[in-house]
């Protein structure tokens, strides 16, 4: 039909499902797919396809979509809160907490986890919060608190990761928090 | 589930619009682009936004349930209906047939997407 719109869309599909591929983090890559969907559905309309077009754009691009996301979420995605206390930032403490926030989120992909990492900035107490997140690492000048919720299964792996990774002058404390949809809310 | 106000507001506006993309597929299926197929996941896409406004509202299933076997039957007596018209009874003829089988597959996708998208939220968890 229209023979340089094609083959350019043709290009955009190739491309796309190899990003789709390649990507490392899962989310990004459900994103990619559905790009892909949608330049595909695109295609279908430059073979005269309309039909198969809206289809494709409906159940690829939207509802698989957003399957693949929920289900990301529900199995992979952890949710990780990064306090960020009151201390000198300088350019070493900097370099310092980006190099462990780094290396924390490569442990997770190595995993096969999402990490979601937020730094934040919690005045109050954050474990009023413990629906929100699944790992809440508090890192002050003296030591590095971790407060988990609702990810038992991880635990184990990460602790002993904290004990072999830790920066040196620093005391890594762990904390688990009982399941919000349990009875009792106290920590343990 | 965390809540965004932004996307929350976004799609309750869209809302309406998708449904009635949606029927507009389904009923003009017969003589231009879509069907009932296409406008089923359309309207089942206009359920997902439901989810993202009230995430922690669950539908009946059971009702979806009913309904979508009351479609499937009521789609095979419509071609049994055909097959009665092929044979000389006329009751309906052309393009009222042709809608009220899109109407009817629209229904029932609607109603078998949402209950695979529902389920699929609520009921599988780690």
């Amino acid at each position: 039909m229209n023979a340089p719109l094609e083959i350019l869309l043709m290009i955009c599909l190739i491309a796309l499902a190899f990003i789709t591929v390649q990507t490392q983090k899962l989310r990004r890559s459900a994103i990619y797919l559905g790009a892909f969907s949608l330049i595909c559905s695109f295609t279908y309309l430059t073979y005269n396809a309309p039909d198969v077009a809206i289809a494709e754009a409906v159940i690829g691009c939207t509802l698989s979509t957003i399957l693949l996301l929920i289900a990301l979420k529900k199995y992979h995605v952890i949710t990780i809160f990064y306090v960020e206390t009151e201390l000198g930032e300088s350019a070493a403490v900097k370099k310092e907490r980006k190099v462990f926030t780094t290396s924390f989120e490569h442990f997770m992909m190595e995993k096969g986890f999402e990490p979601q990492m937020i730094p934040t900035h919690i005045e109050e107490n954050p474990l009023g919060h413990n629906d929100c997140f699944n790992l809440l690492i508090e890192h002050t000048q003296e030591e590095i608190i971790i407060y988990s919720s609702g990810i038992r299964y991880l635990e184990p792996e990460i602790k002993e990761y904290l004990e072999s990774h830790k920066p040196e002058h620093l005391d890594v404390s762990f904390f688990m928090l009982a399941e919000q949809s349990g009875d009792d809310n106290e920590e343990q | 589930m965390s809540r965004n106000t932004i996307v929350q507001t976004t799609a309750k506006i869209l809302l309406p619009f998708i449904i009635m993309f949606g029927a507009y597929v389904v009923i003009n299926g017969a003589d231009s682009v879509g069907g009932g197929f296409q406008g089923g996941a359309v309207i089942s896409a206009a359920f997902i936004v439901r989810w993202i406004i009230k995430p922690d509202q669950d539908i009946d299933m059971r009702y979806m349930k009913t309904a979508e076997r009351i479609f499937l039957l009521a789609l095979v007596l419509m071609g049994m209906l055909f097959i009665g018209q092929s044979m000389g009874m006329r009751y309906i003829t052309g393009r009222v047939w042709m809608v009220c089988i899109n109407v009817l597959i629209g229904v029932k996708v609607t109603c078998g997407l949402t209950i695979i998208f529902y389920r699929f939220v609520f009921f599988e968890s780690r």
